[in-house]
């Protein structure tokens, strides 16, 4: 009998241990890593009357801060928080067609909530909170690249038309279906946006979603055949810019994702 | 870890442990017994836009499961199959899929009952720790792992449980331990078994390790995050004759996590209940205080999902519909609470009591934030990074959370005709409770009242008629509802909810409904509007979107 005591105390010891107590500092320095050229892209869903998303954009933006062009950021404006509706938020209207799709496709229902690479889709975990980005992120930067891309873009500011071309350079000989996705983001959009219990009249809304060339892309690889380390593959793209997206600050970001799993393989980012 | 392979890798567990049984075990099934039970809820939407409600693709969604337990003297075994076809609206949609969400095994022998795989268990009243399944809620935090009850002499019980926890189809990264020991004083000492005092204490620890991961401070910090959190709790309940009093202190480590804006506070908690009854009289006080009590197994877990604790809602949980619009969450972050219940009945035969007596219940509860002040002149309260902030323990903050006063009369008027009045008034911080900053708090006045007319011996008549009066949010809401029964068999109801007194569409929610019980199973049908609002049970919340057409709910055991 005396030895089933002793298992109880045991455990009881164990958990009394099981504790760390952190006296401070609280925060350290972030450790550089080693990068192989896998960027990341996160997507954050969003909307001009959703009062925790600012919060979400502040940690997006400390993430693009930190790691630079290895992250690219998409702000998708859609759900319920996105649409327009009494003032000041009746004149403006964020959302895309393209917004939409992804929203209703990724079971989005509560926000903020982003998308780190698309990672995690449909089982589980591809709807990651704002504060589990950090961490997403850090764990996928030291990942290999399959493919990578090459943005090649002009644009006419008089017949407000994008073209040009996307090359995407295979890195590893792979099968796998692929498409690419082309979007325009404007950046610095000042517009309202509630916050917390407040209105920001003059927000900064940043790398927000604008138009895409087609909802899902368009196909890359079939994924019937293998396709070589180093083949080029090229695509055309064009995209009207709408005559209400008023001042500058475009982008073009073009990402490569598996069309079965919708993992994101890797994306780039272009200023016009 | 996917869906597939979990599912997968349950089922093989199971056989692996339940298929030698059944080969070495000679007339197994026949000694034995199986028994369970099954429930499928499944929706037809329409689109609705007047109320917001959308059509789904699937046209039609379902959420089912069925348990099925195996007993054999001291053994039982079961397994619990979901499917989630796709989840109904409401619920989160990383239920989809199909499988065995819970399996188990289970035996006793000497003192000691020994579970592998899933359990739910609870310590004290479950503030350091408690797993539970509520169905309604789209919630199950079910342990994965290894529980041992040991039973040594009459009147200790003690426990330990090592695991992982639920979370959807899968499980959190964190590991559980801990145990809890509960003493009741009058079963271990002889001389006072007798004694009309009964004392039971008990103590319980849990500890959770989590290994560190890499969440920014800002662009170029990271915090530095405890791996193991531990919580201790200690408890003590005394009972004489009509009074029993109880009371739990909880204390949990520092835990920077998403819902407390990564603090370093330590976390604490008390609960105080203290009840009196006798024929006719039965009263009932509590109070509680929590701070910074969020306890989860993924400390950047934001959702109702993996919860290690369980913070009780010390609120009245209505049942009415227009009393429930309104419920209470918990506040893990930081809420301190009071609640009074006096249930009296007028006895029979009086003025008020009349021929059958007359029952009146009132009931009060309110809960505010804690007392918090800045640690100094430069730092925030709550701000990141931070031990957050100081808090008188005894003294309550400034802003209301929520307020509940009721009364509801019980009286049964003659052999035919019983009813009930209600009256509810209502302060509800929806900025707080429902997490969006901005919104106005709610003041409501509800009435309700609820008439029986029994027809013959097996027929009856049941009426509601709600109202509800506000200022804010969506206004005026008026409901009435008439249902006709046939016991045992069959009922039948027609309600309708509307809302008025806004500037908005003016929309009746109606809905048809019907049952047919048959012994131990049960089908409801009914069709019509369910208004977007918000489901709670026991202080833990969901959003219920708006949603039109036909409804489906079976429900069966053996």
């Amino acid at each position: 009998m005396k030895k089933f005591h002793f298992i109880y105390l045991f455990i009881a010891l164990v958990a009394f241990q099981s504790c760390n107590k952190i006296d401070g500092p609280y925060t350290t320095p972030v450790p550089a890593k080693e990068w192989y050229g896998k960027r990341i892209l996160i997507e954050d869903y969003t909307g001009h009357k959703c009062p925790n998303c600012p919060a979400a954009a502040v940690v997006a933006n400390d993430l693009k801060t930190l790691y630079g062009d290895k992250v690219v950021i998409i702000s998708v404006h859609a759900g319920f928080f996105a649409a327009p509706s009494v003032s000041p938020f009746d004149t403006n209207d964020f959302t895309t067609t393209a917004g939409d799709a992804w929203n209703q496709f990724f079971g989005f229902q509560s926000y903020p909530v982003g998308m780190i690479n698309r990672v995690g889709f449909p089982t589980l975990s591809h709807k990651i909170d704002k504060d589990a980005w950090n961490t997403t992120v850090s764990n996928m930067m030291t990942e290999l690249p399959e493919v990578d891309i090459t943005i090649t873009p002009s644009y006419n500011p008089v017949t407000r038309k994008l073209s040009g071309q996307v090359t995407t350079k295979f890195l590893k000989t792979i099968k796998r279906k692929l498409k690419l996705q082309i979007v325009v983001t404007q950046d610095s959009v000042i517009a309202p946006q509630q916050n917390a219990s407040a209105v920001i009249t003059d927000y900064v809304h940043r790398h927000m979603l604008r138009a895409v060339n087609d909802n899902w892309g368009k196909d890359l690889t079939d994924g019937t055949t293998f396709t070589s380390i180093d083949t080029k593959l090229t695509q055309d793209m064009s995209i009207d810019f709408k005559t209400n997206w008023f001042g500058k600050n475009f982008n073009v970001v073009a990402f490569v994702y598996d069309d079965n799993t919708k993992e994101v393989l890797q994306v780039a980012e272009k200023e016009l | 870890m996917t869906k597939f392979t979990f599912a997968k890798h349950s089922f093989i567990i199971f056989f692996i442990c339940v298929f030698p049984l059944l080969l070495t075990a000679q007339n197994v099934l026949n000694s034995g017994s199986i028994q369970g039970n099954f429930q499928l809820d499944a929706q037809y939407y329409q689109k609705d836009s007047s109320i917001g409600a959308n059509d789904v693709s699937e046209k039609m969604l379902m959420n089912a499961f069925a348990n099925i337990i195996y007993t054999n003297g001291n053994f039982t075994t079961g397994l619990r199959y979901e499917s989630y076809r796709n989840p109904m609206l409401g619920f989160d949609n990383r239920y989809k899929g199909s499988g065995i969400a819970y399996r188990y095994a289970t035996y006793n022998a000497d003192q000691f009952e020994i579970t592998v795989g899933n359990f739910y268990e609870q310590f004290g009243s479950g503030m350091i720790f408690r797993t539970y399944e509520e169905r309604n809620l789209g919630y199950d935090n079910a342990m994965d792992g290894i529980r041992v009850k040991f039973n040594p002499i009459q009147g200790i019980m003690l426990k330990a449980i090592v695991g992982t926890q639920r979370f959807f189809w899968d499980v959190g990264p964190g590991i559980l331990r801990g145990g809890d020991a509960e003493f009741v004083l009058n079963d271990m000492i002889t001389s006072l078994n007798e004694n009309p005092t009964r004392i039971t204490f008990g103590g319980s620890v849990i500890s959770k390790y989590q290994p560190t991961e890499e969440i920014l401070y800002d662009a170029s910090k990271k915090y530095v995050l405890p791996e193991n959190v531990a919580a201790f709790a200690g408890r003590l309940n005394v009972s004489r004759g009509k009074i029993n009093v109880s009371t739990e202190y909880a204390y949990k480590a520092n835990d920077p996590n998403a819902q407390n804006n990564f603090i370093y506070r330590h976390g604490e908690a008390l609960l105080l209940t203290a009840s009196y009854s006798q024929k006719g009289l039965g009263v009932i006080v509590s109070a509680k205080r929590i701070d910074n009590m969020a306890f989860k197994s993924k400390r950047t877990e934001v959702g109702n999902m993996l919860n290690i604790n369980y913070l009780p809602a010390l609120t009245k949980q209505h049942a009415y519909s227009l009393s429930a619009i309104y419920p209470y969450a918990t506040q893990p972050n930081g809420e301190m609470g009071v609640q009074a219940e006096v249930v009296y009945t007028v006895p029979k035969n009086t003025v008020l009591g009349g021929k059958y007596g007359t029952e009146i219940k009132l009931n009060y509860s309110r809960a505010n934030d804690i007392d918090r002040k800045a640690l100094n002149d430069t730092t925030a309260i709550n701000e990141k990074g931070t031990q957050g902030y100081t808090s008188n323990f005894f003294k309550f903050g400034k802003e209301l959370y929520f307020q509940d006063f009721n009364i509801e009369i019980l009286k049964k008027i003659n052999s035919r005709l019983k009813g009930s009045l209600s009256w509810v008034n209502l302060v509800y911080n929806q900025a707080v409770i429902e997490g969006h900053p901005g919104l106005p708090t709610v003041y409501a006045n509800i009435l309700i009242a609820d008439i029986t007319y029994k027809l013959t011996a097996t027929k009856a008549i049941k009426t509601e008629l709600q109202h509800l009066s506000t200022k804010q949010d969506d206004k005026n809401w008026v409901m009435g509802m008439v249902e006709y029964s046939i016991a045992p068999l069959w009922f039948f109801s027609v309600s309708d909810q509307y809302n008025y007194g806004n500037s908005g569409e003016k929309i009746h929610y109606y809905n048809l409904g019907m049952g047919y019980n048959k012994s131990s199973s049960r089908i409801q049908l009914s069709y019509g509007k369910q208004r977007e609002g918000i489901l709670c049970v026991g202080g833990v919340c969901r959003q219920v979107p708006a949603a039109y057409g036909f409804n489906i709910t079976l429900t069966s055991s053996f």
